[in-house]
């Protein structure tokens, strides 16, 4: 899984492509919460996501309980429509800011 | 039916994926079947790793096996580890919000939602945990 980080301003945008599983969601973990030292607005671009795990959803969580601990925002945006489905069943569209692809 | 056994190591992942994959489209399963399958044998697959007490060196069995009317497929891990259900955690309350969500026991409620049947026994000193999908 790759992450292209995008600084602009306040806002950091990350890129990933391929796989969040149980072997890359640490990498995206450490991406998420390192872009909240700089950003107040921290936006995830699913465009190129293929698949997202539970392990993957944790890194998701912990994003948005550091963006409220930081009173900053997350965003999750070119999310498919599988995905949204999965993020609905956890229960993560009331919690997570989502914009579907 | 088709079975592939791994080392009980994590890096194993993406081999076990492949098989998953390979057996589910050449069954015509559709994508959105695929993805939550993909997620429910990662997460049993992870946690016997992590749980089950298998030393690396041993191996997990996974047995795919499709049925045509009405097409589903089930799948079965073996594994040769301690008595462990990889299935046997509450479900998170998914009613909170994020400050209060915790962290863990999305991926075994992933499974429960998802799968249509689950079934776990341990038998001669084996774990066997079946899981089924209609598609």
């Amino acid at each position: 899984m790759e992450v292209n980080v995008v600084s602009d301003g306040t806002r950091v945008t990350l890129g990933f492509t391929g796989r969040i599983d149980t072997n890359t969601s640490s990498k995206a973990q450490t991406e998420i919460v390192a872009a909240f030292q700089t950003a107040k607005e921290v936006v995830l671009d699913f465009a190129n996501v293929s698949y997202i795990s539970s392990a993957g959803l944790r890194a998701l969580l912990i994003g948005q309980k550091t963006a409220a601990s930081k009173q900053a925002s997350m965003k999750v945006i070119n999310v498919n429509s599988m995905i949204v489905s999965l993020l609905d069943s956890v229960g993560f569209s009331q919690i997570l800011t989502i914009e579907k692809s | 039916m088709a079975t592939l056994q791994v080392f009980a190591k994590k890096d194993e992942l993406n081999r076990v994926m492949r098989f998953i994959d390979c057996e589910l489209l050449s069954h015509d399963c559709p994508l959105n079947v695929l993805l939550v399958v993909e997620i429910a044998v990662e997460e049993i697959f992870v946690n016997i790793v992590s749980y089950s007490g298998c030393p690396p060196g041993e191996t997990v069995s996974i047995d795919c096996a499709f049925n045509e009317e009405p097409k589903r497929i089930t799948l079965t891990f073996c594994d040769g580890g301690v008595p462990f259900n990889p299935l046997m955690k509450p479900d998170p309350d998914i009613s909170l919000d994020a400050e209060s969500r915790e962290i863990g026991g999305l991926g075994v409620f992933i499974v429960k939602q998802n799968m249509d049947d689950i079934a776990y026994k341990y038998l001669d000193g084996k774990n066997f945990l079946t899981i089924t999908k209609h598609f």
